[in-house]
């Protein structure tokens, strides 16, 4: 990326900043797509995730004050945890709402094999795998977000959702196995199909 | 649990992204607060400008109609940057893959089991806990570590620094009126004997003074034109194309027009060598932006108008009859004092383009200096024609407008006008 990218970043901040609607939506076009992946992998219904990327944008746009440009991808990464922290407030909102008996689903599918071994993902589409993920159970996909994408530590996303620490990684562990469970399975299609 | 394994998702997943949903900017637009007017501002401004230009011009009037019996020097001058549209377009990528969904396989992972109910079951008795200890969370505090993390990148200097040789034709000029210098020469010295100094303080010692002494207006009058080159960037956009991968590229883009300046200037001399040269200034910055998405083409053009004051330093190197060399530098403070952007959206899907109009509040002064050397030929003793190469360098600003004062801060200019002499003799 070349330095006319970041200083053309940093001056539609800037005109955002003051209110340019044109800069906001020249920021929109840019990383709406990515934000719509990322809000998509914590809240999969289509109108969820609408909701959930409309509020972090104005959420965006509207505390951009608070953010100091700090070179090419700091724009991306302070959105993306806008974006996250949105979608875990509707998570944490949907889970006290609906009551605690049914709130989380922290389903539990049949996992025969826990000890599937971790697939090689380069050749495997990345749609595929966002839609994998986007199946999973609230619970697991929550938790493999958090560890997998969100960098956190079973400490913080216990603390984030409310949930031990073991739980947590047991979640997690679910998650991978069945994450690559499915897509061995997939390989293995594609393979067939060979 | 394999570590690196998440790593590798995560690192795979980066760029990935997904139509935002339909009307999705309609809604943000429409729930964003209303920005807040400064069109009293602007008001004040462009009545400020205005009276300025208006003060000059009947100053002008004024000094010309007064002085005319007498010898005296007006300048009118047309101004050009050239420094042309300096185009930068950068291409910048995210990446977006096309796969096969393959449904089904989703689809059976979700169907319970027995033991799913069962592991279900105990799982809700696991995550039963208190709700109130959410409100305690801090998302935030992390979010900020994380930013933390981020380094800050150096900005590499961009290396633009390309410039149009004017010199060839200006040698060509100089040449043509070699002749008539010669000529010139020998009828200032027959005017020097015949001249009445004005500023007669000044010209102690020297016992005559020469034309242009004293009271110069500068009237510099307009400009248009090609743009003597234009600069394109690309950025390499890097074709990572995997087996199943198709990309999506998003370019943006910021072209900006060579800045049309107009003004009035008035030289006042100081010695018979140097002098001090100030005025008022208009200049016209156009800039084109682009922004490519997959869904959208957006191409908005700004054009903001400024008003600045600028402030020389004049120094003669010769100064002849017929014929003046001479240098000057100084600074220049410029406010905007209008702007308006006009914004096309094409929707790709849609098919439909979307304009707009916008009248734009620009905050903060542009400081800027500059040098440039000069070069007069006398007509006769009430006008003459000259050109100003030179090089002015535009400091960064608080200013909230990306404009060329902005991305190219370094600049040449060529000024080129017609100047009228009071107080010649």
């Amino acid at each position: 990326m070349t330095l006319l990218t970041k200083e053309n970043e940093r001056s539609l901040v800037e005109r955002a900043k003051s209110g340019d609607r044109i800069a906001m939506r020249q920021i929109y076009d840019c990383y709406s797509n990515y934000l719509a992946a990322t809000c998509s992998r914590f809240l999969p219904d289509k109108a969820e995730m609408k909701d959930v990327l409309q509020d972090s944008f104005i959420k965006i746009f509207s505390s951009l004050d608070k953010f100091a440009y700090r070179g090419e991808g700091s724009l991306k990464a302070w959105m993306r945890q806008v974006a996250v922290n949105e979608s875990l407030k509707v998570l944490r909102r949907k889970r006290s709402k609906v009551g605690s008996a049914i709130s989380y689903t922290w389903d539990q599918p049949d996992i025969e094999d826990e000890s599937e071994t971790e697939p090689d993902i380069g050749n495997v589409p990345k749609e595929v795998i966002q839609n994998m993920i986007e199946a999973l159970p609230d619970g697991y996909r929550t938790v493999i977000n958090l560890y997998a994408f969100e960098q956190k530590s079973h400490k913080e996303i216990a603390s984030l959702l409310g949930i031990t620490e073991s739980t947590s990684a047991s979640q997690l562990h679910r998650a991978r196995a069945i994450l690559a469970k499915e897509i061995n399975e997939y390989k293995r299609k594609q393979g067939d199909a060979l | 649990m394999n570590e690196d394994w998440f790593g590798k998702l995560r690192d795979k997943m980066e760029d990935y992204g997904k139509s935002a949903p339909e009307g999705l900017w309609d809604a943000i637009e429409a729930s964003l607060p209303k920005k807040k007017q400064a069109a009293s501002l602007s008001w004040v401004w462009r009545s400020v400008a205005i009276a300025a230009v208006l003060a000059i011009g009947v100053f002008t009037t004024v000094r010309i109609s007064h002085r005319y019996n007498a010898p005296a020097t007006i300048v009118a001058q047309a101004d050009k940057d050239t420094e042309g549209d300096s185009k930068a377009t950068v291409k910048k990528e995210t990446a977006e893959d096309v796969g096969v969904v393959e449904g089904t396989q989703v689809k059976k992972l979700l169907s319970p089991s027995e033991k799913y109910r069962h592991e279900m079951r105990k799982m809700k008795e696991e995550t039963n806990i208190p709700h109130n200890l959410l409100s305690s969370l801090n998302v935030e505090d992390t979010a900020t570590e994380r930013m933390k993390d981020l380094s800050e990148q150096k900005l590499d200097n961009l290396d633009n620094t390309e410039s149009e040789n004017e010199e060839k034709a200006e040698e060509a000029e100089i040449r043509r009126t070699e002749e008539f210098l010669r000529q010139a020469e020998a009828e200032d010295k027959a005017m020097k004997k015949a001249a009445h100094p004005i500023s007669v303080g000044l010209s102690i010692g020297s016992g005559s003074t020469e034309s242009n002494s004293s009271g110069v207006f500068n009237t510099m009058m307009f400009d248009a034109g090609q743009s003597p080159y234009s600069r394109q960037m690309d950025g390499i956009a890097t074709r990572a194309v995997t087996n199943d991968v198709a990309r999506e590229n998003i370019y943006d883009g910021a072209s900006h027009k060579r800045p049309v300046r107009m003004g009035i200037m008035v030289n006042y001399p100081l010695s018979k060598v140097f002098g001090i040269e100030s005025g008022v200034n208009y200049s016209t910055l156009s800039s084109t932006f682009t922004t490519t998405s997959s869904r959208t083409e957006t191409e908005d053009s700004q054009k903001l108008h400024y008003i600045g004051i600028p402030v020389n330093l004049t120094a003669n190197i010769l100064n002849t009859r017929y014929f003046r060399i001479y240098a000057k530098a100084g600074g220049m403070g410029e406010k905007c004092v209008s702007g308006r952007v006009t914004t096309s959206v094409y929707d790709k899907e849609a098919g439909n383009v979307r304009t707009s109009k916008k009248d734009l509040d620009v905050d903060g002064l542009e400081w800027s200096i500059n040098a440039a050397g000069g070069l007069q030929f006398n007509i006769n003793d009430f006008v003459g024609i000259y050109a100003e190469p030179g090089v002015s360098y535009h400091f960064n600003s608080n200013s909230n407008a990306n404009t060329i004062y902005t991305d190219q801060q370094f600049d040449f200019a060529f000024n080129f006008g017609i100047r009228f002499s009071l107080n010649t003799h």
